[in-house]
């Protein structure tokens, strides 16, 4: 049974969710929060599976509560709950320990099936994100080539050269499947390779300030 | 009373003189010039010439302070008499001349004075290096012998050097050259030496890093104060304390020398050699005068120190063939040169105004050699001071240059982050806002069952919300990862409508121009294309791809979109609408659209996009 948590303002969203999710086979919500006053003594708390958690909360940032549930090193798998999954938004999130995303208009099934992903490991990757994460991942490069500065006091993502090559391909539209097959490899070897490379680029804050300011175009001048 | 006795003649001398004396011919262009050879001669202790007692010697005839073991400040005197007869003379104007006859003296012809060189005997004359003319009246000299005699005075050596009669046009003519040579040339040379130095002293004072400049400045000042007598007419103090200074400047004059010399070159140890060398020069003095030892040990110290200078100067030469280094190196060369040529001319003539010294002209060669190395710094200085506002124009030039870049960038900077400010507001407004909402009115819809078209609409503005959002998204012109997200948007759609999809994408280069508008124009051809096959063609499969293409010699990406539905008869048109809005966005792309479809085999559509559009 996976027991799953859920924190989401609009309560008509939030209880649809909550709704389909009881009535999927294996799985159970176990709390349910509407803002970050709520949330933060829930996630204390602790006791699921997968954490459901929209970012645009009234009192606060989903963010600050994704940090809170990395800070207590459980094995907890974040989903994002968005609208557009754009890239600023779910890379802060994946920074700071997201594992992937759930769009709010998404059938209810791929949701459902979403979550069961993440469980056995893999999680989707949009294009424009991978795209994102492998400019980040070069300029961490140039940075560390670099003598001194901003760079060197970071913790650089070092992919391996597979998990680079399924970013790679992601980036350029490639699903699970056909870089599994471009590839060679099982389909959930290349989930696993992605669940990595979120864990990968799972930063601290000083980083996550640095990140903040590339995606704002400040660095890369 | 010195003087009343030097100017009262023995008349006895003139008839105990029988003998003539022996005589020399000096042939110059301008006429016949006689030197005497041989003389009689009388030396007596103090102030009073003698009047007899004369031995014949031969001339010229010089009594050396060291040699005769005196002590500067007591007087000696010595008569010299030279006896000729008047045939021996040539006809017309006679003159006189005469050099080192030191150091107050008078001349008499047939006992009558015809010149002194001295107010008073206790007079400190320098007649060692200074030639004398005398010119003689018409019946000077009488018919038969004559006798010419010269009275000296002296607190240190003392003679009667060499003594020259003869035409007076020759005589005269002669005199110049010698009195230029020794007098004139020395005094312009060391003056000017003297003025540089104080010059430099000057210039040490406000740049007192630079060292050798007070080592210049001191040279100049000892080797002016050691040649300063084989110029001057007068001694201008204290007789012993004068010698002692001039002999002791050579001493000094070397030891500085060198010292400028090497921290000029920049010579290693140079502090230690300056210093060694100064210790030894300090050593020499003090047991000179304690010990009464000869002046010749401070020129063999100075010999010493200029082999020594000789040997860098020669190895410098070589080593910096440069003009600064090269002069330097040949004046250091030559100073020992010099020297030792003056020694072998001392002892040749006895110091008795034989050779004309070229010692006194070394400050000369310092000087042209200061003047070619420290000028050319001086000149360098003038050059860069000139050269300073052209650089600094120039440098406030460029800094402006770079102040205006930095104000652009920072003006650029600030547009992006407003920019970026003021789009994240909206995204964060259209995610929270009427992204949610809609979200939240398309869950309801769907969970209360409402009418297809409603959900449909929906969904559609949904849709097309993303699809601006994406065309937000910074991609930087990645046409490939633009499509990919939207293929990863339909990919739902596309597998609940049981469509494969085959994904064709090769790697193509950024469409520079592809800015948000652009992005928009893109997806919506593709969205509109996707949608096409989603509700009309009933295909099973779509192909989805981009390559690299050219149209006619333009460079650029070809995209298709390709399904195996049931195709349509081109010309009927039957989706026409969304057809003319794709050829319409490809036109506001510059790029070109082109659609093959048959019925039976599916829709074949190509987006060609330029890399580089004109502006």
């Amino acid at each position: 049974m996976i027991r799953v948590a859920i924190v989401e303002d609009d309560p008509v969203m939030r209880g649809l969710i909550a709704d389909q999710i009881e009535q999927s086979d294996g799985m159970t919500i176990v709390g349910q929060a509407g803002n970050v006053a709520d949330a933060t003594p829930m996630i204390a708390a602790g006791g699921y599976h997968v954490l459901l958690c929209d970012l645009g909360l009234p009192d606060g940032s989903g963010i600050d509560l994704i940090q809170q549930e990395v800070a207590f090193g459980r094995d907890t798998d974040i989903l994002v709950i968005t609208v557009f999954a754009n890239q600023n938004k779910v890379l802060a999130a994946i920074q700071a320990g997201a594992r992937g995303y759930l769009l709010k208009d998404e059938r209810i099934e791929e949701c459902i099936e979403a979550i069961r992903n993440i469980r056995e490991g893999g999680s989707p990757i949009s294009p424009i994100i991978a795209r994102q994460l492998l400019g980040q991942i070069r300029q961490s490069a140039e940075g560390a080539s670099a003598p001194s500065g901003a760079g060197s006091g970071l913790e650089r993502p070092q992919l391996s050269t597979r998990e680079y090559e399924v970013l790679n391909m992601i980036s350029r539209g490639f699903s699970n499947a056909e870089c599994a097959e471009i590839m060679d490899i099982s389909p959930n070897t290349v989930a696993t390779h992605v669940k990595n490379i979120y864990r990968k680029l799972e930063v601290n804050s000083r980083a996550e300030a640095l990140f903040e300011a590339s995606s704002h175009g400040l660095l890369s001048r | 009373m010195c003087l009343l006795m030097l100017a009262i003649p023995p008349s006895v001398g003139l008839a105990q003189s029988g003998t003539l004396s022996e005589l020399t011919q000096l042939k110059k262009a301008e006429g016949v010039i006689l030197e005497f050879t041989e003389g009689e001669y009388s030396l007596a202790d103090g102030a009073t010439p003698p009047a007899d007692g004369f031995e014949p010697g031969s001339s010229p005839k010089v009594y050396q302070i060291n040699y005769e073991g005196w002590t500067f400040g007591d007087y000696h005197s010595v008569t010299g008499r030279f006896s000729i007869e008047r045939d021996a003379l040539p006809e017309g104007p006679l003159a006189l001349y005469t050099i080192s006859t030191r150091d107050q003296f008078v001349v008499l012809v047939n006992g009558a004075e015809v010149f002194r060189n001295f107010a008073s005997v206790s007079d400190k004359k320098l007649s060692w290096n200074r030639p004398y003319l005398v010119a003689l009246a018409p019946r000077v000299f009488q018919d038969g012998a004559n006798t010419i005699e010269i009275r000296a005075v002296s607190q240190g050596s003392v003679g009667v050097g060499r003594v020259l009669i003869g035409e007076s046009s020759a005589v005269q003519s002669y005199y110049s050259s010698q009195l230029f040579w020794r007098i004139t040339a020395p005094q312009i040379v060391n003056y000017t030496m003297l003025l540089l130095g104080m010059l430099v002293f000057l210039f040490w004072l406000k740049r007192r890093h630079e060292i050798e400049l007070l080592f210049l400045a001191l040279s100049t000042f000892f080797w002016f104060a050691r040649y300063f007598h084989f110029f001057a007419a007068d001694i201008p103090f204290n007789l012993q304390l004068f010698s002692d200074i001039s002999e002791n400047a050579s001493l000094y004059g070397s030891w500085s020398t060198m010292a400028f010399y090497f921290y000029f070159i920049r010579l290693r140890y140079t502090h230690q050699i300056v210093l060694g060398s100064l210790a030894v020069a300090l050593v020499i003095s003090v047991l000179q005068k304690a010990l009464g030892w000869e002046w010749t040990v401070f020129y063999v110290w100075s010999l010493v120190l200029s082999l020594f200078m000789a040997g860098v100067g020669v190895v410098s030469l070589f080593r910096h063939r440069d003009l600064e280094y090269g002069a330097l190196g040949l004046a250091m060369a030559a100073t020992p040169i010099f020297a030792l040529i003056d020694i072998y001319a001392a002892f040749r003539f006895g110091g008795s105004g034989g050779a004309i010294y070229i010692s006194v002209f070394m400050p000369f060669l310092y000087t042209f050699a200061f003047l070619l190395s420290f000028g050319k710094r001086a000149l360098d200085a003038f050059n860069s001071s000139e050269n300073a506002k052209t650089v600094l124009e120039r440098r406030i030039a460029e800094t402006k240059a770079e102040l205006a870049e930095s104000e652009e960038a920072r003006q650029q900077l600030r547009v992006e982050q407003a920019i970026s400010s003021e789009h994240g507001r909206l995204m964060q407004e259209m995610h929270d806002g009427i992204g949610s909402n809609l979200v939240t009115a398309l869950a309801v819809a769907r969970q209360q069952n409402m009418p297809e078209s409603t959900i449909k609409t929906l969904s559609g503005a949904l849709n097309d919300l993303k699809l601006t959002v994406d065309s937000l998204e910074p991609v930087e012109g990645d046409i490939v990862a633009l499509i990919g997200n939207l293929r990863h948007r339909m990919a739902g759609d596309l597998k609940a409508a049981g469509i494969a999809c085959k994904w064709e994408v090769e790697s193509c280069d950024n469409l520079p121009w592809l800015d948000a508008t652009n992005a928009l124009h893109v997806l919506r051809v593709f969205q509109e294309a996707i949608s096409n096959v989603l509700t009309h063609s009933g295909a099973s499969v779509i192909s989805i791809g981009c390559k690299e293409a050219k149209r006619g010699d333009i460079k650029g990406v070809e995209a298709h979109i390709v399904d195996d539905g049931i195709g349509y008869e081109a010309d009927i048109g039957s989706q026409g609408k969304g057809l003319i809005n794709i050829q319409a966005r490809a036109e506001a792309l510059r790029g070109a659209m082109e659609q093959e479809s048959r019925v039976g085999y599916g829709t074949r559509i190509t987006l060609w996009l330029p890399y580089r559009r004109e502006a």
